[in-house]
């Protein structure tokens, strides 16, 4: 299935590496033009130059999706190109590790705010466009947490929780109105995050052998694999799926 | 020029018809050998003839069996091993309803319907696994929605369908070492000959079809497109990373409530 995006128009949110910026990619090359927001300009640049190399189309755009003016900015930006907006991929997300007792209220709130603030600002700056078009299809990257209790995962796993409730309610609450939502829930993936969390380990090499021990096929998922399944269901291939949760994840969860 | 013996193949059960037609046809489209099994021949043969003629007319193959049947399956499975010599992809298809309450089913209808929707996935991936290892291929269960949320008047039916959910997990988790990846899809009101040959038994069809198409948020029922789209999706490298998974594809009949 060879999946096209050609004319259409696609903002996503932490483009700036790992998952989002292979989902950029993954996007420009099959004809989207891409908007790529991430907090940190200097590094949606370096993927739109990716995306650009590869023949595609894209527009870097500073964005803290915890700001609702920088949520409705990344949108007006988005309606410069064509004046419509096809796809939303919130995927703009940060990790902790730790229990409830080592976890710092300020990183309970720093967490929450992103993963599902972020989430909730970003859908209700671009809903009303795509009700508007009576079209359009949010995909939010969720996670193995939000579906299973992980050690050593407190704010984590609740904030992935609360993505995958959001991604339900709102399948209902907008199916009548054109708009498909769902969420993807990446495994441990080769990711810059999960890189620096294995360069901080006592044993690094020791650190890897466990994450991919625990993996049923035996190896961590490539961000151009979460890519593959957020495209899926931001297509037409996926039409009469919404309000799912479909977990990526080398049989982690089997 | 990829020469037609490098050309994937992909095995699907109860293919004569609806869903399982469906994604033969997605598959053969897509540049795949198809094996298409059913205990319908005349439904084969007309779905053979759907095919346009043309140089990939013999890549797709009716092959009339009986799935209940692990020496039907084997036989199969040897022919399509003698004329092709890989398979890439199962899709465990076939299946059958049976609406009845529990003290309407007999024995035999239990053991019928576990035959058919249970035992013929478990012969197809017995019989296909020394294919598919040498290949890195994938197996799709097709379940129903009815395995996640229940349903009166079904209960052979529901069960054999959670049935599929287990085995889906199981052999996700059994075969992933040798890189086949396993997965299902649960479909809720497809809108098959089957449907409607349902509906048009009822008293009133057409009230029949709409309370069907309203069970989903979508406020319809699935084309079989829909269904073979999610299978295809599974099946192929574009979900390299994706095993052991259950995709609902159910137009949301399973989310929860709604305004009325």
């Amino acid at each position: 299935m060879n999946i096209r995006f050609d004319g259409k128009v696609v903002l996503i949110t932490g483009a700036g590496s790992g998952i989002g910026q292979a989902t950029a990619l993954a996007f420009g090359t099959a004809g989207a033009h891409v908007v790529v927001a991430d907090r940190r300009i200097e590094a949606a640049a370096r993927t739109v130059a990716l995306i650009e190399a590869a023949g595609g189309h894209g527009t870097a755009m500073a964005c803290d999706v915890t700001s609702a003016n920088d949520c409705a900015a990344a949108v007006a930006k988005a309606l410069e190109v064509t004046g419509h907006l096809d796809v939303l991929v919130n995927n703009a997300g940060i990790g902790h590790s730790g229990s409830v007792l080592a976890t710092e209220e300020s990183t309970w709130d720093a967490v929450m705010s992103v993963n599902v603030k972020g989430t909730f600002l970003m859908s209700k700056a671009a809903l009303p466009t795509m009700i508007k078009q009576r079209a359009g299809s949010i995909v939010n990257t969720a996670s193995i947490a939000g579906l299973k209790g992980l050690p050593e995962r407190a704010v984590y796993c609740t904030s992935k929780f609360a993505v995958v409730g959001l991604t339900r309610a709102m399948a209902l609450d907008h199916v009548g109105q054109g708009v498909r939502i769902n969420c993807v829930c990446p495994g441990t993936t080769e990711t810059p995050w999960i890189a620096e969390r294995l360069d901080e380990a006592q044993d690094p090499k020791a650190a890897r052998a466990a994450l991919v021990a625990r993996q049923p096929m035996g190896r961590l998922g490539l961000p151009e694999e979460m890519a593959a399944a957020i495209l899926f269901l931001a297509s037409d291939a996926s039409r009469f799926t919404t309000g799912s949760a479909l977990a990526v994840d080398g049989g982690f969860l089997a | 020029m990829t020469l037609s013996t490098e050309k994937p193949v992909a095995v699907i059960t109860g293919a004569a018809k609806g869903i399982g037609l469906a994604t033969a046809q997605m598959f053969f489209a897509q540049g795949y050998r198809v094996a298409s099994l059913d205990a319908d021949e005349a439904a084969l043969r007309e779905a053979h003839l759907s095919v346009s003629p043309g140089d990939a007319y013999e890549d797709w193959w009716p092959l009339p069996a009986d799935v209940s049947s692990s020496v039907a399956i084997d036989g199969v499975v040897a022919a399509i091993k003698h004329k092709w010599g890989r398979i890439d992809v199962l899709v465990n298809n076939a299946g059958i309803a049976f609406a009845a309450s529990l003290h309407e089913h007999s024995n035999a209808d239990w053991n019928h319907v576990f035959a058919v929707n249970v035992n013929s996935a478990f012969f197809m991936a017995r019989a296909t696994l020394p294919l598919l290892q040498t290949k890195g291929g994938a197996i799709v269960n097709v379940s129903s929605m009815t395995a996640l949320v229940g349903q009166p008047r079904g209960v052979a039916y529901t069960a054999s369908k959670g049935a599929l959910l287990a085995m889906t997990k199981a052999l996700a988790l059994e075969l992933a070492p040798h890189n086949i990846r396993v997965n299902c899809v649960c479909p809720a009101g497809v809108d098959t000959p089957l449907m409607q040959s349902w509906a048009a038994s009822q008293a009133n069809p057409q009230a029949v079809l709409q309370a069907q198409a309203q069970m989903h948020v979508l406020g319809r029922m699935a084309t079989p497109q829909e269904i073979a789209s999610a299978i295809f999706f599974l099946a192929t490298p574009n979900a390299s990373f994706i095993t052991g998974v259950i995709l609902p594809v159910e137009g949301g009949a399973t989310l929860g409530y709604r305004r009325t």
